[in-house]
């Protein structure tokens, strides 16, 4: 440590003056006559004496400086550290003048730094915050809890500024002082628009959706209803006349087709109905959910000779209906994407974090790379009809359960045909209902997304804060 | 108003009124009526007013004969069968007449909401000729077999 510092004019100074009182003091006690206990007066004890003294006065000093230095370097370093921080800190005095601000409080006010200091603290809030500023120096002294409180800050150019103030009141040297932390809430309050916005629109687009599911069961089935009837009805009639072996070929087609896209609209409607009507959230027993997926699927796991079988399950929150659908989908799936050998099932759960991950591993056909994401989509599908029937709808209706219930869902898969095939999907072990609504006491759609929208701005600012 | 008359077997035949707007529906229950071979009347009104002015005797339908059955669909143009339903029975009169909902909504709250308007009955409207013969069928045994109905 450098104690000596001849660039401060006052050390220099503090140096000269010490110096020139220990020669003072020096002279002083060399002029005093002094007796040895014999009491022979001598000039070397006189010597010794003053030069002891020096040494006392210059030793004092040194330490002296030393603390000051030390003192002075400790606050220039917090000073420094909480002007880093960016911390909008402000220390007033009893009398609400303000004694110092970092530079974080000062930005934030936008003043120069140094303009601050002396200013009553009320002049730097919007008059409508008088009431909260005096609040913050009404609050409990020494020891007591935090005040905090939300206030309208006036900036040196006359803009406003949402704040929140968090105060203490306390004393420095028998002196009263109330510090106060400042918090700009203006980005948190953008968001907070934002997110209510986003949250506006999702229940617009939300019931826009349940307006079409709506339309699709009674618009689209009406017409759909006409033609099948009909066709089936021409089908009838002329049946057995052989000049329309070629009508009756058209009619088939025609037939089907209605038939196919009745099975469509029946399974979108059950789609969009997984949402708007979910049952309010309940612990499941996930073995009796396997249990049930099971029986379920009874005649097909006959059919194809397979083996289905599960881990230790645990219980978990949420829609028992619809986890059963959720097990027996991928169960079925791996049923029917079967290989050349006997299928075997195995549902298994370990715990992952605040999450249980569920695994339904197969031996089937697999899926490739490039399939992975596609297989979640609504009515996609990656094989014939011939191949494999279906409505491209099982496996999409899955990810709805599961992203209902707070988890997500993905397929492994080792890419090799036959390799078989992991479902793996998480489900919160608390149970967090991403969005909850109960069948029949809740006809309004809207609710629930304005309930998605709380939720996600809730958590948005959890992070935020 | 379309009357067709079906096969009239000892007593007088069933009169049915079916509200319904879409008339290749009519149609296809006129057929499914023949083919069950019940003996009846349909007669079919295209929206929930001239359902209720039917009923009522009101305008072209003075001397309507009352129905001993109605068949009403749900959505129809002016009123629908949701209103018509309530306004029937809440009518002292008309309310011993069963109505039937015959629509193609599922709908959970359309199902509660017509038994809640005392609906007699809700039947789902198939695409299938084989199942919408049987509910013919089954609504022609029931109703005109099984059940006793007031005479008016």
């Amino acid at each position: 440590m450098r104690w000596i510092n001849f660039r401060d004019a006052w050390l220099l100074a503090g140096w000269f003056l010490a110096i020139a009182t220990a020669a003072l003091v020096a002279w002083t006690f060399l002029q005093t006559p002094l007796s040895d206990p014999l009491g022979n007066t001598t000039q070397f004890l006189r010597l010794l004496r003053a030069v002891f003294v020096v040494l006392l006065v210059l030793v004092f000093t040194a330490l002296l400086v030393i603390g000051i230095r030390r003192a002075q370097r400790g606050e220039e370093e917090s000073r420094l550290l909480l002007d880093l921080g960016k911390s909008s800190l402000i220390l007033a005095d009893g009398s609400g003048r303000i004694q110092y601000v970092t530079r974080g409080a000062a930005d934030l006010l936008r003043y120069p730094k140094e303009s601050l200091v002396g200013k009553p603290v009320a002049s730097l809030a919007a008059p409508d915050s008088a009431g909260a500023i005096a609040g913050l120096f009404a609050a409990p002294g020494n020891g007591g809890s935090l005040t905090t409180t939300e206030l309208t800050g006036l900036r040196s150019d006359g803009t406003r500024v949402h704040l929140e103030a968090t105060a203490e009141r306390s004393t420095v040297h028998g002196a009263p002082v109330l510090g106060v932390l400042l918090r700009d809430l203006s980005e948190r309050d953008e968001l907070v628009q934002a997110l209510t916005e986003r949250g506006a629109q999702l229940t617009r687009s939300n019931r826009d959706l349940e307006q079409f599911a709506y339309v699709a069961s009674h618009d689209l089935q009406e017409p759909l209803r006409m033609v099948s009837s009909y066709t089936q009805l021409v089908a009838q009639r002329y049946k057995d006349r052989p000049v329309d072996r070629e009508g009756e070929e058209f009619l088939g087609y025609a037939q089907e087709g209605a038939g196919r896209m009745k099975e469509m609209i029946d399974n979108l409607l059950a789609y969009s109905r997984l949402e708007t009507r979910g049952r309010p959230f309940a612990p499941v027993p996930m073995e009796e959910v396997f249990d049930r997926a099971v029986s379920n699927l009874q005649e097909a796991i006959r059919t194809a000779g397979a083996q289905v079988s599960r881990g230790p399950l645990p219980t978990i929150v949420g829609d028992a209906t619809q986890l059963v659908q959720l097990l027996q989908n991928l169960i079925a799936n791996a049923i029917k994407f079967r290989g050349p050998q006997p299928p075997k099932v195995e549902v298994t759960a370990e715990a992952a974090g605040s999450d249980w991950r569920f695994t339904v591993k197969d031996n089937g056909i697999g899926i490739a790379e490039e399939n992975r994401e596609r297989i979640f989509v609504i009515f996609q599908r990656l094989h014939s009809r011939e191949e494999y029937p279906g409505s491209g709808i099982g496996l999409s209706t899955c990810k709805k359960v599961v992203e209902r219930h707070g988890g997500r869902i993905w397929v492994e898969s080792d890419g090799v045909p036959g390799a078989g095939t992991r479902f793996l999907f998480t489900l919160p072990a608390e149970g967090r209902a991403v969005r909850t609504r109960s069948t029949d006491s809740d006809p309004t759609p809207a609710k629930a997304s304005s309930e998605v929208a709380r939720t996600l701005i809730e958590s948005r600012l959890s992070e935020l804060i | 108003m379309t009357a067709v008359a079906s096969y009239s077997a000892a007593g007088p035949p069933m009169q049915i009124l079916m509200a319904e707007d879409n008339p290749a529906d009519v149609r296809l229950m006129q057929l499914m009526l023949r083919e069950a071979e019940v003996p009846s009347e349909l007669h079919s009104v295209p929206d929930g007013e001239e359902a209720l002015a039917y009923l009522r005797h009101q305008g072209k339908y003075g001397d309507a004969k009352r129905p001993n059955l109605v068949l009403l669909d749900l959505n129809m143009p002016k009123r629908d069968g949701r209103s018509v339903l309530r306004e029937v029975k809440a009518d002292p009169d008309l309310r011993r007449i069963p109505i039937i909902v015959m629509t193609s909504s599922g709908a959970e709250e359309d199902i509660r909401q017509a038994y809640d308007a005392h609906a007699n009955s809700y039947v789902r409207k198939s695409g299938d000729l084989g199942a919408l013969k049987e509910i013919v069928a089954t609504i022609e045994r029931f109703w005109f077999r099984t059940a006793e109905l007031p005479r008016a």
